[in-house]
């Protein structure tokens, strides 16, 4: 009996094993497949793009397309092959710049698959309409734009991250107006990739677009860093000032962001001095010291009545840093006076000019 | 173009590339060879090619060391490099090596870089 029993056992179990290794037969198969399709599909639609590109386009042209791309089984039964087709697209997006690009954006819209990025953003799961969002702006579907702009502020923050960067690449410097809307904080992560794109797309600073938002009252923070970060970016000298400001903010962050964007700016004497009026005010003291350090490398008699004023507080690490900023400079040995005369607890030795 | 129309080689291993160069130098009076795989090169054929455009990147071969392989297996005029690749850093070397006439990185402005070619 146990026999019998053990042997229906084993029958079981090498069936089992059959089945197992014919799936993975099957789906290796399958996946074989597919990337010969993919090898088929990538090589139509490179020639296609090419003829479309540099040959005289017929009355049929974009007919004879559909039709091809049919013939290749990229059709909406195969969601696998449209996907693959999309993708490409976005590839050929990114390659070409000028005005080659009209013509591919021309080529898309009249491929069928193109709703296909439109349906996925219909969908529930928030990977899917993130996706949609991403190649619509990918491929630049500017009739997309209003669309786009119900997503900015979606619950979800990879839909959100998307249709905030899909709004940058289709209106650019106008688009910025959103900052004054969100309504989640935009990640670190998220305003580098908003900044990014937009130096990409739209190189030269729109600064009457940039005036309208940087005036708007009750900016959430996030989106005054992104400003800062666009001030940098783009080197706009005129709007320091703005970064500057920010120093004032209650907002940590927000100060830090400054403090950050200041340190990589070419700052003139009156940024500097504007800056040093918020030296009191900033309640961080390892914050006070980056302002500090700001002033490293500018020339020191400008500074130095700020500087005098620093080395009166009881902060040792600002009266280092200072010390250290005129480290080389003819007030060095003064300063070292200074300091040996603070630790013996006596008075700062006279005639010093600091 | 008159007479004999010159000679070009385009080198890339993605073929949307390859395929968009390709009819763009045939657009402005080229014949061209185009090869995805560079396995295929054949270090033994003297043709001379007016103008080459190559990646730098190909699967198997490090960029310098391939740059080296072109220069003593190819027969060329002018070379341009074309690459979905960040070129800054590697300029200078690639050059050290063999001078190249123009690097253009992607997004490439076609128009622009026919302009150039028909310039030349």
């Amino acid at each position: 009996m146990i026999e019998k029993v053990l042997e229906i056992a084993v029958y079981l179990a090498f069936g089992f094993l059959l089945l197992l290794w014919g799936l993975t037969a099957y789906s290796m198969f399958r996946q074989k497949q597919f990337v010969l399709k993919k090898a088929k599909i990538k090589l139509l639609f490179a020639q296609l793009i090419s003829e479309h590109l540099y040959d005289e386009v017929s009355k049929t042209h974009f007919i004879e397309i559909q039709r091809l791309l049919q013939k290749e089984k990229v059709v909406e039964s195969r969601p696998k092959n449209v996907q693959y087709l999309i993708d490409l697209m976005i590839d050929v997006e990114n390659y070409f710049a000028g005005s080659q690009q009209e013509k591919i954006v021309l080529l898309y819209s009249q491929l069928p698959p193109y709703n296909v990025s439109y349906k996925k953003t219909l969908k529930k799961d928030w990977h899917i309409i993130a996706r949609g969002i991403r190649e619509l702006y990918e491929m630049d579907q500017r009739k997309y734009t209003k669309y786009i702009l119900r997503f900015r502020n979606h619950s979800n923050i990879f839909v959100r991250r998307e249709a905030q960067i899909g709004i940058v690449v289709f209106l650019g410097w106008k688009s910025l107006r959103f900052l004054a809307y969100l309504k989640y904080t935009v990640s670190l992560w998220q305003q580098i990739a908003i900044v990014e794109k937009l130096n990409i797309y739209y190189p030269v600073p729109n600064l009457v677009e940039l005036d309208k938002i940087l005036n708007q009252k009750d900016i959430p923070p996030s989106g005054k860093e992104i400003l800062m970060r666009i001030i940098r970016k783009f080197d706009i000298e005129e709007k320091i000032d703005y970064i500057i400001d920010q120093l004032e903010s209650e907002n940590y962050d927000l100060r830090e962001t400054a403090l950050f964007c200041l340190a990589s700016l070419d700052l003139n004497p009156q940024n500097l001095e504007r800056i040093q009026t918020f030296y009191e005010k900033v309640p961080d003291r390892f914050q006070k010291r980056q302002i500090l350090l700001l002033h490293r490398g500018y020339p020191v008699e400008e500074q130095l009545v700020f500087f005098k004023k620093v080395l009166k507080s009881n902060d040792e690490l600002h009266l280092k840093t200072v010390a250290n900023i005129l480290t080389g400079t003819v007030y060095e040995k003064e300063v070292d006076l200074l300091l040996q005369a603070r630790k013996q607890n006596l008075n700062a030795p006279p005639n010093l000019v600091l | 173009m008159n007479g004999k129309s010159k000679k070009s080689l385009v080198l890339q291993e993605d073929l949307l590339l390859l395929f968009v160069l390709k009819k763009m130098l045939e657009s402005i009076g080229y014949q061209c060879e185009a090869i995805d795989n560079i396995d295929l090169l054949n270090g033994e054929d003297k043709t001379h090619f007016d103008l080459v455009i190559t990646d730098v990147l190909f699967k198997g071969h490090a960029p310098l060391e391939f740059i080296s392989q072109i220069k003593d297996s190819l027969s060329f005029g002018k070379i341009y490099i074309v690459s979905d690749m960040e070129l800054s850093k590697l300029r200078k070397s690639i050059s050290n090596i063999q001078p190249i006439d123009g690097f253009y990185e992607t997004p490439i402005d076609l128009d622009k870089f026919k302009n150039n070619l028909l310039e030349q």
